[in-house]
């Protein structure tokens, strides 16, 4: 299980970047975290709503509802422009970390394995 | 059967009334829940397991409305709400307001027990604060008062006399020399004292309706005002570049230029003129001279170390004494430059000042800056010129008054707490129904910082009705408008907020976490009673340890009152010599006022006992200079001893039978012992700076106290000066007869000194004036104990209350087994007796020791004695009995049918 802080800081990339595909709502964006992951990444629905209001808050997303079949109708989200711009630096930042990670793991190319007893 | 959308309904419900979860939230959130429901009902569960999941998956309700929190305000910001959740919250706040008002008007006893006790300590805290600002800002109003400092001088000379190394005046040479030589001074000021002077103006003839006191004035057009004027001053010009003193008419730089300019102050130039415009004009002073007023200024402000009525411009003085290095006369003030600092002038002066020669006494002077702002409070030398505060009463004050205030907020806090104790169901009752903790929490709070700012308010009000009072306890004369100061506004307003914030605290904090089912019991602030208990004896510690200060103050008054001085100030009327003329004449003057039946003796003198003694310089036959003592001086005449009742322990007093008296010498026994004679009767002592040539000692006069009890005697000698020094006639009156010897004296005067006005001043009153520092703290302190007792009382008695209410149940039981009233009130009292018990251990020893060291300050005091303290104890702790009492004796009366039956 990646550490809290790990949970925390992927929320944003993820939820952008799903968001990127398509319109989609809170239930929907925490299935697909957990089939990207093969459940690895598990939110709570705690932290992944009141994200999706920041970022409506910080103009990055809109939100209209839809009826849906049976019961009370839900809130779909989408990307604006802002939201695509900002989903761009989150993509330059994160792969920024992850190459220069990757330069200390995997030096001179080889690729990363397991020390094995 | 698991009915799904009732759970959810109830859910929602449960998260409805969270300001930061909006309607739609909540619609998201449920669309979740159910998504999931069915995603996992799907898999196999039950409804309700897959429910109890989903609902858990979601989280708690604070975390989950904290979290919603936070992103609470971007959203309002988004939706453009702003001004209607502003207008939401305000309203909140009123409501909020609304029902802390009801619930104090429902519990109006302990409102009212609440209120009186914080806004009386309020009302001391705010007299004092007014006090202490006040005092502590003397002389602060001049602009430069940063800049100007007081050159004093210590000096060894031995007729300066025992501790009192330095005097406040110094030789007027000094200020010009000072400014010239130093770059670092760039003005000076001097004043010296303008001897008691008649006065009137030009157009009034002399002897028109004279008045007897100052301010008496007679209707008549020109004012036909004379009297003795002593508060003038003669002044370098300057006066006005250096002080900031309110010039009302005339040119501030030149009036005080030319000889015989007189600036009068506004109280002067209506007494005499009836107005202010009379620059101009002239005032006759002793019928001899003339001055012309300059200029008229505003009166001295009260702030002031050094006061006066008028001033005199210096070229006036005598030129010739104006350069005289020897007399020190003078208090000379300088206005330091902005970059200068006082160290560095100091340690020029004693080369500056050394310049010039001394004359054939060498006298070791050391001159010594003093700022101006510190003169007030700090400053104790000889002939200081003026009032004086005291930095060490401020502190006392200071203390006192946090104390009260102490005591008051504990007070506060204390009912606080039991209120909200009685209250508890109505908390249960509250928490059941859904409000949670922040709302009772801030609900609390609100109550108690309402009434504490209603207690600051009323506490403006009470001061302000005690204000006369106060002025007259405290010889001050502050107006309300003293209280409308920001300094003070804000910090009432500041410290109401705190006061109500943390009294109001612990009963909110505590109160409202405990759980709800508990609450219907009784007694459960077991943890809350030893708080409370700390409380009280805290109060009663701070109210014993006052009442035992205050009746050792009063024990001090009353002993240094009626403790024998040594010689007798009953009875005795002193008629100043003012004139030149009068003075010459003294001994017609004499024997005319000695001439009545009822009059027992009369004499003549120089100066006065009680602080009038001078320094003189004097020579020991065969003691060398180092080993020569300080030593004061009375200038008498042969009747002196006797008309004050003095005794003579060796040798004889001054008899008219030996004319070698007049220059001959008496000595006190503490002299007498000091300087080391083998035996003094029959050596020599002589004076040269006066020309006086060696005389003899001829008698030792017993130990008096010819200063205040406060000062060890010290050694004192009288001698029988040229006739012109003399300057007041003492008449000694037979008990019961000053009336008509009063009327005598008045009639002889206007005889043989027509041309001035009758005064006269009452001896033992005179010295009386020595301890009215110290009877105005006394004054001050016992009406502060007073309050502190009541407020202490206050809340005993609402502890008192509520522990009876809280025990109900139990008295009741106890009545119906038959125990009688008596034994009641001894449990009930019990408890809170055995409190001011520990009070009283503490507070007596710290008072004992805290009025040792008052007491230091006498040189003659009082054996501190266990009684005072006894009887202090017993006084707090009787005060404490009948309180509970009170309240004790009203639950044991209450019917047991009733107390038991309610539930």
């Amino acid at each position: 299980m990646p550490s809290k802080a790990l949970v925390a800081a992927s929320l944003k990339p993820f939820v952008l970047s799903i968001l990127a595909e398509g319109e989609s709502y809170g239930y929907e964006i925490i299935q697909r975290v957990a089939t990207l992951t093969d459940g690895q990444l598990e939110w709570t629905t705690g932290s992944l709503y009141p994200l999706l209001h920041s970022l409506e808050n910080e103009g990055l997303l809109t939100a209209t509802w839809r009826d849906a079949e049976a019961g009370p109708r839900r809130k779909y989200y989408r990307l604006t422009t802002k939201g695509v711009k900002a989903l761009d630096a989150e993509k330059r930042a994160w792969m920024n970390v992850h190459r220069a990670l990757l330069k200390l793991w995997e030096p001179s190319g080889t690729s990363f394995r397991p020390r094995h007893a | 059967m698991f009915d799904l959308d009732k759970a959810i309904a109830a859910w929602r419900r449960s998260l409805q009334h969270r300001r930061a979860l909006l309607d739609e939230d909540l619609d998201e959130l449920e669309r979740h829940l159910r998504d999931h429901v069915a995603a996992l009902a799907s898999t196999g569960r039950s409804q309700s397991e897959a429910f109890e999941q989903a609902l858990q998956e979601i989280g708690g309700h604070s975390a989950v409305e904290s979290e919603y929190r936070k992103v609470y305000w971007g959203k309002i910001r988004r939706r453009g709400q702003i001004a209607e959740e502003i207008r939401w919250r305000l309203g909140m706040a009123a409501h909020f307001l609304k029902i802390a008002g009801r619930t104090l008007w429902r519990y109006k006893g302990y409102t009212a027990l609440n209120l009186t006790g914080l806004s009386v300590g309020i009302a001391c805290c705010l007299l004092i604060a007014v006090y202490v600002i006040h005092e502590a800002g003397y002389d602060r109003y001049h602009e430069k008062a940063n800049r100007i400092y007081r050159v004093v001088m210590h000096g060894q000379e031995a007729s300066y006399g025992g501790e009192f190394g330095g005097i406040a005046e110094v030789p007027a040479p000094w200020g010009p020399a000072l400014t010239e030589r130093i770059a670092a001074v760039e003005k000076m000021v001097r004043f010296r004292f303008v001897p008691d002077v008649l006065m009137r103006s030009a157009g009034a003839e002399a002897g028109d309706a004279d008045a007897e006191r100052p301010g008496d004035r007679a209707a008549q057009n020109p004012p036909g005002v004379r009297a003795y004027e002593d508060g003038g001053l003669y002044v370098d010009e300057h006066v006005f570049d250096v002080f900031s003193f309110d010039v009302l008419r005339g040119d501030p730089q030149t009036a005080l230029r030319r000889p015989g300019s007189v600036v009068l102050t506004k109280t002067l130039a209506e007494r005499y003129f009836g107005g202010i415009d009379v620059v101009g004009q002239q005032v006759v002073v002793d019928e001899r001279e003339a001055w012309t007023v300059t200029g008229v200024m505003e009166d001295v402000p009260g702030q002031s170390s050094l006061t006066f009525d008028f001033l005199v411009s210096m070229s006036s003085f005598d030129a010739e004494r104006l350069e005289d290095w020897y007399f020190n006369q003078f208090y000379t003030y300088v206005l330091l430059r902005h970059d200068a600092s006082p160290e560095d002038v100091a340690k020029t002066f004693e080369a500056s000042l050394d310049i010039y020669d001394h004359r054939e006494i060498e006298r070791l002077r050391t001159p010594h800056l003093q700022p101006l702002t510190s003169i007030y409070l700090r400053s104790d030398l000889f002939r200081e010129g003026g009032p004086r505060g005291s930095a060490a009463r401020l502190r006392v004050f200071g203390i006192v008054a946090l104390f009260i205030l102490g005591v008051a907020c504990i007070n506060f806090t204390n009912l606080a707490t039991a209120r909200s104790a009685r209250r508890a169901k109505e908390i249960g009752i509250r928490k059941v129904s859904g409000a949670h903790r922040g709302m009772l929490i801030l609900q609390f709070l609100g109550e108690s910082s309402l009434l504490s700012l209603f207690a600051a308010v009323l506490g403006i009000g009470l001061a302000a009705l005690a204000l006369p009072l106060f002025n007259r306890a405290a010889a001050k004369s502050f107006t309300v408008g003293v209280f409308t100061s920001t300094d003070i506004l804000v910090g009432l307003v500041v410290g109401g907020v705190i006061v109500g914030l943390l009294a109001g605290s612990y009963p909110a904090f505590v109160l409202s976490g405990f759980r709800p089912v508990r609450v219907f019991k009784d007694r459960f602030l077991a943890g809350g009673a030893a708080f409370r208990r700390v409380l009280i004896v805290f109060q009663f510690a701070v109210a014993g340890f006052l009442i035992a200060a205050t009746g050792i103050v009063y024990q001090q008054m009353r002993y240094v009152e009626s403790k024998d001085l040594g010689f007798s100030t009953d009875q005795i009327i002193v008629v100043p010599l003012r004139s030149d003329e009068n003075r010459r004449d003294y001994e017609r003057i004499k024997q005319r006022l000695g001439g009545h039946p009822d009059i027992l003796n009369v004499t003549a003198s120089g100066n006065l006992l009680g602080g009038g003694d001078w320094g003189i310089p004097f020579v020991l036959e065969g003691i060398p200079k180092d080993d020569v003592p300080s030593m004061r001086a009375m200038v008498v005449d042969h009747d002196f001893i006797d008309t004050y009742d003095l005794y003579i322990a060796r040798g004889r007093g001054f008899s008219r039978d030996f004319s070698s008296d007049t220059t001959a010498y008496l000595l006190n026994e503490t002299a007498a012992a000091r300087i080391g004679w083998d035996d003094p009767l029959g050596k020599n002592i002589s004076m040269p700076p006066i020309g006086r040539s060696e005389g003899q000692v001829i008698g030792i006069v017993e130990d008096f106290h010819f200063r205040s009890l406060h000062d060890r005697i010290e050694p004192i000698m009288f001698f029988i000066p040229q006739p012109d020094w003399f300057a007041f006639i003492s008449v000694e009156a037979r008990a019961g007869s000053i009336p008509q010897v009063l009327d005598f004296l008045e009639t002889e005067w206007r005889e043989v000194a027509p041309q001035d006005p009758f005064t006269y001043t009452f001896m033992d009153e005179q010295f009386a004036q020595l301890y009215e520092a110290d009877r105005r703290t006394g004054t001050l302190l016992a009406g502060f104990t007073g309050l502190a007792v009541v407020i202490a009382c206050l809340g005993l008695f609402g502890l008192a209350a509520f522990t009876a209410e809280q025990r109900r149940k139990e008295i009741g039981i106890r009545k119906v087994l038959g125990a009688s009233a008596a034994r009641i009130v001894a449990m009930l009292s019990k408890d809170f007796v055995q409190l001011v018990l520990v009070a009283l251990i503490i507070a007596m020893p710290l008072a004992y020791l805290a009025m040792r060291r008052w007491l230091e300050d006498f040189a003659y005091r009082i054996e501190v004695g266990v009684d005072v303290f006894a009887v202090g104890a017993l006084i707090a702790l009787g005060v404490a009995l009948v309180t509970v009492s009170y309240q004790a004796l009203r639950a044991a009366h209450l019917n047991p049918a009733i107390t038991l039956r309610q539930e």
